[in-house]
């Protein structure tokens, strides 16, 4: 199970909105190796895992992974905050706009909902920390 | 009266370092679970956040749903999410 710690794992605090920002950010929510999918592969490649101590840095490390989902989010609810229409709509981000508003919604940067088809589990271990090689970097 | 400015709390900038740094020991550790200079390092920064745990709660509110302290009011939902501004 887990439990939610009321704190972000870095701080946040952006100053000034900024739409273009926002619609190149919301990738590392949703996109193929953003947040989501990182923290999905780990958590879920656990199970097959043959070594108990590898079972553990993937327990660990998918669930930082979602602590820096919410650090994610927090940067797209910053950075979209009052931002006025005109910004909008002269920005990348009005497509984004017209389906979610300012809502943190887990897509690419190109728009594609977050899927898990982009994250491999194979239930080999060589395969699966391959995966999280080419996807992360963050297993070395 | 809880203070809500929790966010520009150094308190809580100082926890946040502390518990960084323990998420990175807790990392090495998996891997190397033989290193007593780590477990050391480990043990001395959950000393830490103990003491920075309850000095938080006590100023700002619960930190988890476990940490609800007060015995009258409710006060894990109400305090300011961390990603307000």
């Amino acid at each position: 199970m887990w439990i939610y710690e009321k704190k972000l794992q870095f701080p946040v605090k952006i100053k000034n909105p900024d739409a273009r920002a926002a619609s190149i950010i919301v990738s590392q929510l949703g996109g193929p190796d953003g947040e989501l999918a990182a923290s999905m592969r780990y958590l879920n490649q656990r199970f097959s895992m043959p070594d108990r101590k590898i079972v553990g840095i993937l327990t660990d490390v998918g669930t930082e992974e979602l602590a820096h989902l919410e650090m994610v989010g927090s940067i797209l609810t910053q950075l979209t905050k009052n931002l006025p229409v005109s910004e909008i709509e002269n920005s990348p981000f009005a497509q984004y706009f017209v389906d979610h508003t300012a809502g943190v919604y887990p897509a690419s940067a190109a728009g594609v909902p977050a899927d898990m088809k982009y994250i491999g589990v194979k239930g080999d271990v060589i395969a699966d920390l391959n995966e999280d090689l080419a996807a992360d970097g963050a297993m070395l | 009266m809880m203070n809500m400015n929790c966010n520009n709390s150094s308190l809580l900038k100082r926890l946040q370092e502390v518990e960084f740094a323990l998420y990175e020991l807790t990392l090495y550790l998996d891997a190397y679970p033989e290193s007593k200079e780590a477990l050391m390092h480990y043990h001395s920064l959950l000393d830490a956040r103990r003491a920075l745990v309850a000095e938080y709660q006590a100023k700002h509110g619960p930190l988890t749903m476990y940490g609800n302290e007060s015995t009258t009011s409710w006060d894990w939902a109400s305090t300011p999410w961390p990603w307000e501004t």
